[in-house]
């Protein structure tokens, strides 16, 4: 991928601390080159994340980042677009925090569509409290909390995503950056929510899912004439697990409104915007009014 | 050498207990090769390895992705190491195991990498040092 901004700008100086290996070291990655990609300077995007080891993220981008409580990113996201039209919103976050802490706010977000992106980094564990089960983790998974094997059927994301209204899901592997930079892109240019599932291993804990495990099962869709707006394949290809998994863009309807567009007191304009034009043509009263809101 | 001298080799570098465990090592060091090997260099680089080797060796795509970098490299090996030691060895929020997975995974490659290069002309030795992310580079030279 030939970006037109240098991917650089988005280094930070932490000292990043995931395992060596881990998979979130392609997702950070390729989240660099999809905004360099799109030529996003590091002022015009905020990242939003939960907790969790992939929820580190903001911290290693030279971006606004915002670290929420666990599973809540998807609503500060959405106030965050609400308040500032604007600003490109995309969330980072584990799939224990997305899938299971913020279940409800995944399924409530799919079906309000504002218009920001979500990259899941779903290593089927939760990695940051040393390896327990997770809602994606497979049907007889073993792990410190279910050592007869998960219990529980997986969550599937992208069943649900669609079954929910989301209008644009998508799937990524974490070994394959350029690929899923790619989705990335495709994600943040789309107008409305946007859901990349990034298959990703967790190489500590998790020791089923691995580079290699993946790499036997993937296929791109793009390899294969598939229509993306049919909402039937969709749900179809979105059951697709074990023998057969597939990479690409699920599902995608472009065209439908966003939740901010549907917002009646966004119509005279954002929160920030209205600030700035305050300003811009100052009338103190309503300027130190807003400070007061604001600060 | 054939593929029983070959895993022979690898284990006796790598101090590994078993040839099963050697296997496990060389094939994913050879699998995250893979990830990164042109098609159009593969052939050239594989011909003097045992041809049990080369199914871990087939190329994944027709030209590899340009941003697969050491720590992905990386992940393929580290899921041969043994990073939690079976259970939580947690202290003070340092998981002991896991914090030096990196450096046991790395000596890995090398163990894997010396054999290798041990069975290399220096123009295959050179093809695959070009394909290989910089870091992993560093580490095949010096193996």
């Amino acid at each position: 991928m030939v970006t037109r901004l240098d991917p650089k700008v988005f280094d930070a100086e932490a000292e990043v601390s995931w395992c060596p290996g881990c998979g979130d070291f392609g997702i950070l990655r390729a989240l660099k080159l999809a905004l360099a990609e799109l030529d996003i300077q590091p002022h015009q995007v905020l990242v939003v994340s939960g907790i969790g080891c992939g929820s580190k993220l903001p911290d290693y981008m030279a971006i606004n980042g915002y670290m929420t409580i666990h599973g809540r990113p998807l609503p500060i996201a959405t106030g965050a677009k609400l308040a500032n039209p604007e600003m490109h919103v995309v969330v980072v976050n584990g799939d224990g925090d997305s899938y299971g802490i913020g279940g409800n706010h995944f399924v409530q977000t799919c079906r309000r569509n504002p218009n920001v992106t979500q990259v899941v980094e779903n290593n089927q564990i939760y990695g940051l409290t040393k390896g327990q089960y997770s809602p994606t983790s497979d049907k007889g998974f073993v792990t410190t909390t279910s050592p007869d094997g998960a219990i529980e059927l997986a969550f599937n994301p992208m069943a649900v995503a669609l079954a929910a209204g989301a209008t644009f899901i998508a799937r990524a592997f974490s070994g394959e950056p350029k690929h899923m930079a790619q989705m990335i892109v495709e994600g943040i240019k789309h107008r409305g929510y946007a859901l990349i599932d990034v298959l990703q291993p967790c190489v500590t804990f998790n020791r089923v899912n691995t580079y290699d495990w993946y790499r036997k099962r993937i296929y791109h869709l793009e390899e294969e004439s598939y229509d993306a707006t049919d909402r039937e394949a969709a749900w179809t290809k979105a059951h697709e697990w074990e023998e057969r998994i597939p990479l690409g863009i699920l599902y995608r309807i472009e065209g439908l409104p966003t939740y901010e567009d549907q917002v009646p007191t966004l119509a005279d304009g954002s929160p920030v915007g209205r600030l700035m034009e305050l300003t811009k043509r100052p009338r103190p009263e309503q300027y130190e009014s807003q400070k007061e809101q604001f600060f | 050498m054939n593929y029983g001298q070959f895993l022979a080799d690898v284990r006796k570098r790598g101090g590994f207990a078993t040839d099963d465990e050697a296997l496990a090592v060389a094939s994913n060091v050879l699998m995250a090769v893979a990830e990164v090997l042109p098609q159009r260099d593969a052939e050239g680089i594989t011909a003097s390895l045992p041809p049990e080797l080369l199914v871990y060796l087939r190329p994944t795509h027709a030209e590899p992705d340009p941003h697969f970098d050491s720590q992905l490299f990386l992940g393929w090996v580290v899921s041969t190491v043994d990073a939690t030691g079976g259970r939580d060895k947690t202290g003070g929020g340092l998981d002991i195991y896991a914090a030096y997975s990196g450096d046991e995974a790395i000596r890995r490659c090398q163990c894997v990498f010396s054999v290798l290069k041990s069975l290399m002309s220096d123009r295959q030795q050179a093809t695959m040092l070009a394909c290989l992310p910089e870091e992993v580079g560093v580490w095949f030279s010096a193996a």
